[in-house]
């Protein structure tokens, strides 16, 4: 599979989980923040992106606890998951910043005018 | 529980069993704390429609993922060949054979050579088993699902037109269920499995024509009058179903014999359902209904038989990347 096939909401849960573990709620906080508000993960989709994560071996259940008689599950990137977001994000990295040079070059002399 | 948690349990509904013993109280809690932050106490439009998405891909996942590929391929195969075999039988008997019947056609609207439009719907499912013969299998499968598409719209518009001549809704549904049964696996893309399709479009067409050797009239007269209906002649078919499966399984062929299980569902159905008083069952949901409640028996009965069906996962990802 190519880098062009990965979704965003699957590197979102994936960066939001790079300082910590997190709850399924506070997955949806960090995803929404990371993206500048522009991407609010549903449910559906949240729990469908860390199955297949999990599935996959880059996602891992820490715990569960309760609290407020709700039951929460705690997730934690693994070793796994760790080099894959790092690879992705060194991927877009890259491909951004060719595509940012490529524009530079056309962008300065329509700003100058 | 308060109406919040019943409308998000009542959501939930989707996914299947064995998902929520898994995930529910804990996808329950999230829905509430989004709920709570966004001010709500109902889930939205957008919400449900998310569950209900996800919850039915997860049940076709789960679903999918029980029967093991070997057995998906050859079902295809056979439902595209019978399929096409079908088709190639239901253009020549009816659309083509009661036109030719001048004095059963008189006063008829007819669609130019053939009794209905429907007969695009057959060409398309010829085109599509033509495709996959030649490997183009994804094209193949994308005209499957156009022929599905076309077979309805021109029997409803058969309808609208007064074609009478047109094929009942069981037949309709008959071949739905077949072209669905063709997309569960690979069709044709090696010349093995081409061979298969080839072999078993080869073996259908004679079987589904021979009724016609038979009658002493107009085998298209028959056809429609219900002297010949396909699911009456098709009786016998569970005994040789299953009698042939037995023998696949004896053999050691189980791949052979899940496939030839699971495409004969259709016709088994067809067989069940056929005992009916056909024209009660002649308009286009409860003829749907009839035949599905005809499969769900079928494959309650492969259930007491002990159809064993293993569960296997696909599709493992490289490192460094991640499989949507």
């Amino acid at each position: 599979m190519t880098i062009g096939e990965i979704r965003e909401p699957s590197f979102l849960v994936l960066a939001a989980l790079a300082d910590g573990d997190k709850h399924g709620y506070a997955l949806i906080r960090e995803a929404e923040q990371l993206s500048g508000g522009r991407v609010r993960l549903k449910v559906g989709t949240l729990y469908a992106a860390l199955d297949r994560l999990g599935e996959q071996g880059l996602v891992a259940v820490a715990g569960e606890e309760i609290v407020d008689g709700r039951l929460r599950r705690y997730f934690h990137l693994t070793e796994q998951g760790m080099e894959t977001l790092h690879a992705q994000a060194e991927r877009m990295r890259s491909t951004a910043d060719q595509a940012l040079n490529r524009l530079r070059g056309r962008l300065a002399p329509a700003v100058a005018r | 529980m308060n109406r919040s948690e019943a409308a998000y349990l009542r959501a939930l509904q989707w996914y299947p069993r064995e998902w929520r013993a898994a995930h529910e109280q804990v996808m329950l809690s999230t829905l509430l704390d989004q709920a709570e932050a966004s001010g709500r106490v109902l889930p939205s439009i957008g919400e449900r429609l998310n569950l209900a998405r996800h919850g039915l891909r997860e049940r076709l996942r789960t679903s999918r993922g029980r029967v093991p590929e070997g057995v998906r391929d050859r079902a295809a195969t056979i439902s595209l060949g019978t399929a096409a075999a079908l088709a190639a039988t239901l253009l020549f008997v009816t659309e083509l054979g009661l036109p030719a019947d001048a004095e059963l056609s008189a006063g008829m609207t007819l669609f130019g050579p053939f009794a209905s439009p429907v007969a695009l719907g057959y060409f398309a499912l010829l085109l599509s088993f033509v495709l996959a013969m030649i490997g183009l299998e994804r094209t193949s499968r994308v005209t499957i699902v156009g022929a599905c598409a076309i077979l309805v719209g021109t029997r409803i518009a058969a309808d609208s037109l007064g074609m009478w001549l047109r094929p009942s809704w069981t037949l309709v549904w008959f071949l739905l269920l077949l072209g669905g049964l063709a997309l569960i696996g690979r069709i044709g893309g090696t010349p093995r499995t081409a061979g298969w399709l080839g072999i078993t479009a080869a073996v259908a067409l004679p079987i589904l024509l021979s009724p016609m050797m038979f009658t002493g009239t107009s085998p298209s007269r028959d056809f429609l009058l219900g002297t010949w209906p396909v699911e009456l002649a098709l009786g016998w078919l569970p005994f040789v179903v299953l009698g042939i499966a037995a023998l696949l399984n004896l053999s050691g062929h189980r791949n052979w014999t899940g496939a030839v299980l699971i495409a004969a569902l259709p016709w088994l159905a067809l067989a069940l359902v056929g005992w009916r008083d056909y024209g009660e069952i002649a308009d286009m949901f409860s003829t749907g209904a009839v035949l599905i409640a005809g499969v769900g028996a079928v494959l309650g009965v492969l259930r007491l038989f002990g159809l064993k069906l293993q569960l296997r996962r696909v599709g493992k990802a490289a490192p460094g990347e991640i499989v949507e």
